[in-house]
Order: C-alpha cells, then sequence, then structure tokens
C-alpha cells in the first residue's frame, strides 16, 4: 500500500535508480555533524556532541510552542514553533560569536576581555550554542507574554528556562559535552535576570538576548517576517553580522572622561559604521514589526482570550513551575481542552474558549488618536471604566502595550577609530518612533450600543481629569 | 502609585535635572530615579538590577519609552559622539494640570535629587548609585566593606574612589534625614 503510494506520486522521483526502497542502511562512520534544513539560514548544522540537548524532552516540546501565539488566527502562515527558532538562534549567535572575536576585529581597548587560550574560546562557543538552544525552553504554551498572570508570583519563563538547564535530567548532557550549567544559564537568560555579568559573559549574554544585535531579536524579525509573508522584518542580517564589534560604549555625555575610573566601562555590541544602514534597517524593521504585526488588534485580543481561559482552566488559574508538568504542558494540550470547553456549557472556560475556537472575539470600541493621547495619557483608561460601569466587567478588556524601537543606542566604531553613539552618528535611529497600542475592546453582543454610547459621549469620556483626592495606591508599589 | 504619577514624577525630574545642568540622558534619570526610590522612598515601584552603570531598571527604560510613545518625553539627538538627551514634550503638561497634589507631596524630593545629581557625569553617577546599592544591601557594614563590595561588583572603579562615593552617600543619607526627606533607612 505504501509501497502503491509512493511509486504513484513525485516522491518516487526522489529515489535513485535501482535502489531498494527499503533497506537495511549498510554500517557508516557516525556522523560527526547533523544538517537541519531551515526556511532562513538554509542549513543550521550541529556536531554530533550536540545532539542530546535537541533531543531531550525540554527542547523537542518546542516542537508544539507556536513562535506567535494565536497570530496564525489572523497571519495564517503563522503557524512556526520556537524549536525551529531556537535552531536559527543557535546559528547566528555562532556566527556572530565567530566575527566578534576574530583577532582583526578586536581593537587594543577591548581585547583583554576575550580568552587568548583556544580551549576557553572552544569552550564559551560551545557553551553559547547550547544556551541558545536553550534560551526559551521555559515558555509558556503560545509563548504567552502574561506571566505575571499566569505564572506564581515572581516567576517568569526566565525562571523555567534555569531550572531546566540545571536539571537532573539535563546533567548527563552537560556532563558528556564537560559544559557548566551555570555558564549555560549566564548566557541564556536575559541580562535583568542575571544582573551584572564579568565583561566577557555579558558580551556572550548579549549576542544571545541583545536589545540592539542579539541572535535572538534577528532570527525572530526574520522568521516572523517570512511566515506571516510581510516584508517588513526583513534587513541585511549578512552584512550586520560581519560588521558587528565588540566596543567601548560611546560617551553617554560630555563629562565621562573621568580619572576616578580606573578605565572605560563594560564594553558592549557595537558595529562599525560600515554596517550602519543595516543596523538602521533592523531598527526600522522592529518598528514595523510591532506596529504591524505583533500590536495587531485582533492577535492582541486573542492574546486576552486566551489568557482569560488560561485562568479558567488551568489549577488555580496558574501554570505550575514542576519541570515534569511543565514539558507536559504544550499548545497541543491547551488546544484540546479549549475545544472541549467550546462545547461544553458547563465549562469554567467555556465562554472564553468560544471567543476564540468561533471567532466570536471582542471588538476594538476605542484606541485614542495620538492628539487624544497627548491631551489625556489615560483617555482609554477612562473610556474602559466607564464602559465596564456600563457593560459589566466580563464584557469589556483594557490593553495597553508600548515596545520601543528597541535599543537604537549603541556604540558605532567611526573612521577615527572611536566609539561614538548610534543617534549622534545616524540620522534615521533618533527618528524611529516607539510602536504603541492603547485599545478598549467590547463584546460584540454590545458592540453596536457601545459604539453609539462612544460616539456621542466621547468628550466627556476622555476628559483629563484632575486630581481632587489622595491616590489610593500612594506607598504601594506598581507602575 | 498609578502610572500617570508615576509620569508626572518622571516629568518633573527630567525637567529638574535638566535646570541643575545634568546632560540628562536616560542613564542619568535611571540614576537619579534609583537614589529618588531607594534613598528617600517616593513609590515609584521599579525593579533595579545591578547591570552597567550601576543599578538600573527594565522597567524604567519601558516606561521611559512609553512617555516618549505619550509624547510626554522628547529625545535630543546631540552632536558625534555623544549619546542622546531627554527633554520633557508637549504631553507632559497635562500631568502638572492633572496631578497637582502629588506633585506638591513630592516636590522637595524631586529638588533635593536633581540638586544632588544634577551637575554629575554619568561616571560619578554609577559610583554613586552603586555605592547606595551596597548601602542598602549592607546598611551596618563599614564603608571599607561597602568600598570593598563596590569594588568587586564593578572592578573599573578603584578602591579609593569606591570608598569616597560610599562617604558621599552616607553624607547625603544624613542630610535627607535632616531634611525629612527620606523614608525610614
Amino acid at each position: 500500500m505504501l509501497l502503491d503510494h509512493l511509486q504513484n506520486s513525485r516522491d518516487v522521483d526522489n529515489w535513485r535508480e535501482n535502489e531498494p526502497l527499503f533497506s537495511v542502511p549498510a554500517p557508516v562512520a557516525k556522523k560527526q555533524t547533523i544538517e537541519v534544513r531551515d526556511p532562513l539560514h538554509v542549513f543550521v548544522k550541529l556536531s554530533a556532541a550536540e545532539l542530546p540537548v535537541l533531543n531531550c524532552r525540554a527542547f523537542q516540546r518546542l516542537r508544539h510552542i507556536h513562535q506567535l501565539a494565536m497570530s496564525y488566527l489572523v497571519y495564517p502562515g503563522a503557524t512556526h514553533r520556537r524549536f525551529e527558532h531556537s535552531l536559527g538562534v543557535m546559528e547566528l549567535g555562532t556566527r556572530i560569536f565567530d566575527v566578534v572575536i576574530d583577532a582583526e576585529h578586536l581593537t587594543d581597548e577591548v581585547r583583554d576581555i576575550v580568552p587568548t587560550d583556544p580551549f576557553d574560546r572552544e569552550y564559551w562557543r560551545r557553551v553559547l550554542r547550547v544556551a541558545a538552544l536553550c534560551h526559551d525552553t521555559g515558555h509558556l504554551p503560545f509563548s504567552h507574554a502574561a506571566e505575571r498572570e499566569l505564572l506564581p508570583e515572581g516567576a517568569d519563563h526566565e525562571t523555567l528556562t534555569e531550572q531546566i538547564v540545571r536539571s537532573g535530567e539535563m546533567q548527563a548532557v552537560w556532563q558528556e559535552m564537560k559544559l557548566d550549567p551555570s555558564d549555560i544559564v549566564l548566557l541564556a537568560v536575559e541580562p535583568e535576570d542575571v544582573g551584572v555579568l564579568p565583561p566577557w559573559q555579558a558580551i556572550l549574554n548579549e549576542i544571545i538576548t541583545g536589545a540592539s544585535f542579539g541572535a535572538d531579536r534577528m532570527d525572530y524579525l526574520l522568521r516572523d517576517s517570512l511566515h506571516v509573508g510581510v516584508a517588513y522584518g526583513r534587513f541585511d542580517h549578512f552584512r550586520l553580522i560581519d560588521t558587528l564589534r565588540i566596543l567601548p560604549p560611546a560617551p553617554v555625555d560630555a563629562g565621562q572622561i573621568d580619572e576616578q575610573n580606573a578605565r572605560d566601562p563594560e564594553p558592549q555590541l557595537g558595529i562599525e559604521v560600515g554596517g550602519l544602514e543595516s543596523a538602521e534597517a533592523l531598527v526600522l524593521a522592529r518598528y514595523f514589526m510591532f506596529s504591524q504585526v505583533y500590536l495587531h488588534r485582533v492577535r492582541r485580543i486573542y492574546d486576552i482570550h486566551l489568557k482569560d481561559f488560561l485562568q479558567a482552566w488551568l489549577p488555580d488559574g496558574r501554570f505550575s513551575l514542576d519541570i515534569d508538568t511543565h514539558i507536559a504542558t504544550t499548545d497541543n494540550e491547551v488546544l484540546a481542552a479549549m475545544q472541549t470547553a467550546a462545547h461544553d456549557r458547563g465549562h469554567p472556560g467555556h465562554i472564553h474558549a468560544r471567543r476564540i475556537v468561533y471567532r466570536e472575539h471582542f471588538k476594538v470600541l476605542y484606541a485614542p488618536t495620538p492628539d487624544e493621547l497627548a491631551a489625556n495619557d489615560e483617555a482609554a483608561h477612562q473610556v474602559y471604566a466607564a464602559a465596564v460601569d456600563r457593560y459589566g466587567e466580563d464584557s469589556v478588556r483594557f490593553d495597553r502595550y508600548t515596545k520601543g524601537a528597541g535599543s537604537a543606542e549603541f556604540p558605532v566604531l567611526q573612521a577615527n577609530g572611536k566609539a561614538g553613539s548610534s543617534t549622534s552618528v545616524s540620522g534615521v535611529l533618533a527618528k524611529v518612533p516607539e510602536a504603541s497600542t492603547h485599545h478598549v475592546f467590547v463584546a460584540r453582543e454590545a458592540f453596536d450600543d457601545a459604539r453609539k454610547w462612544v460616539d456621542a459621549n466621547l468628550a466627556s469620556l476622555t476628559e483629563p481629569r484632575a486630581e481632587e483626592v489622595d491616590d489610593p495606591d500612594d506607598g504601594k508599589e506598581g507602575s | 502609585m498609578t502610572p500617570s504619577r508615576v509620569s508626572l514624577l518622571l516629568a518633573v525630574l527630567t525637567d529638574k535635572m535638566r535646570a541643575h545642568d545634568s546632560w540628562a540622558g536616560e542613564t542619568h534619570l535611571q540614576k537619579a530615579v534609583y537614589f529618588l526610590q531607594t534613598m528617600l522612598g517616593v513609590p515609584t515601584g521599579f525593579k533595579f538590577t545591578l547591570y552597567k552603570y550601576g543599578p538600573f531598571s527594565f522597567d524604567l527604560r519601558d516606561k521611559l519609552t512609553e512617555m516618549r510613545a505619550s509624547g510626554q518625553l522628547e529625545m535630543l539627538v546631540q552632536p558625534a559622539p555623544y549619546g542622546p538627551q531627554l527633554d520633557t514634550g508637549p504631553g507632559a503638561d497635562q500631568l502638572r494640570n492633572r496631578f497637582p497634589k502629588t506633585l506638591r507631596t513630592y516636590d522637595r524630593q524631586l529638588e533635593y535629587i536633581a540638586t544632588r545629581l544634577g551637575g554629575l557625569g554619568v561616571g560619578a553617577l554609577e559610583r554613586l548609585a552603586t555605592a547606595l546599592l551596597v548601602t542598602d544591601e549592607a546598611p551596618d557594614a563599614t564603608v571599607e566593606e561597602r568600598a570593598e563590595q563596590l569594588n568587586a561588583y564593578k572592578p573599573h572603579v578603584s578602591l579609593d574612589a569606591a570608598g569616597r562615593a560610599v562617604e558621599q552617600v552616607d553624607e547625603m543619607l544624613e542630610e535627607a534625614r535632616g531634611l525629612g526627606i527620606t523614608a525610614a533607612h
């Protein structure tokens, strides 16, 4: 049956003439390199020693975690997963590593932070590659960003990533590879979770997670752009990577030359001036991808409905920090539960599941114009509060999110051999706006009435309100 | 404290820092807010981590980005090779009009921070802010112990400079207590 199918399909053309379709492979020498086809980087190569990382449960789980959550409900092509993204981060991170430690690319100001011993360099290259592979293993199903609401207090996906890297299951892998898991964690986790690092480790962390030129950012922009089907995320990453350098930071102010500091503070990733246009293209790509894709209103409301469903479905409304439970919980389990809930009126997540499964998502009731925002930055929140009073809490949602162009501020190695601030040498970078969203959503059952109500009362609803009473939250944290 | 009130404090701090000759780049504001929150107890609610140039808040970076998106702050590009400055934008006026009470409550603290830190460059701010961090971590430690810790965190800061920074932080704490503008420390 299978033979018939193969012989009747075009696949049969791919078999060499006279080669049996089923055979016992002849013994061959163990392959030292594994090649994985990738739509972005063509081939991603792994050594045989790295294969156990690829095959571990935590990494294989990423085959079932959508990179862009439920964006596929808006952009049907956006079905790619964190598995291939993580391979891409390893590929780009390795390329960046090889470029920036090239002796010809190191200036005297930073040369001493790079290990001189070739064995040390090779060790850190391996650490960087597996850290890149592991950096997303802690992500929740659908890569959900609402970790504050969906994980125990104080935890985020980096907490889970660290637990996975340090888990007993992974110890054998690291021992075989002669890698210290603490070193992997230092490079895999965002700087806000690891804090200050020695200069060399800080550079390696930046190669993966950096806000300006991290391999994570480069790969997700290129990959998301490819799968979503928009051209905005493209930029010349080949040229950009070739011009990346380890540089001293550009002067932050005119008084920075300061004899009390023994030497310049920590170096960082920057570019030589020849790569400035490709860096500008990266920053612009990030802005366009945020404004057009990541902050798309329907994508945002699906994220909110998904969060509502998860809170209703999960025990105590939160994911567990137990590693076995984490590894066993993927998008597949959530989707299966959502389908069940959508058909079961008694399920606690029924209404939220319906919103997603039957595309009954809330609609945008109000989004302030730039002028309205400049006159009152709480305009959308005021409309939200009034809509909740009118239609009830279950029928209204508020979404406020801002993402900058990322760090458009980085050192540029100028023709005079000195590092200058990117915004001082680029006519473009300082002008890239911030992508921002303020949306009030309302249940579609209430939409027509709500729309008329907002139109009739917009001025009073969005009028700036002066402070009359003590701030009820004064003294509490939260901003 | 509500997000808009935090925006107000950041906008007023930016104006006051500039009035006291600060370069007022993001790094300068980061350190000033760290002092405002950690030394004087103003509840801005940012989470700080030891990072480049000392304590740094990624939440605050996001907040400054949001304020730029709302026209409450603007970036002023500087000639090469220097980094940009921040200034208040037209969107900041509404904040002053809406929250006069909050402004009155914290005006002295904002003025004190701007007066003491406004004239400092980023190197000096890094030393002082890290000195405050090590003091916050171990308030009963001696000057020498805290200086050693500062030097361990920031090896490019000499031990002598670290000691002077710790002493300066102690003086500021004493002064702020005397002025009655600090939370119990």
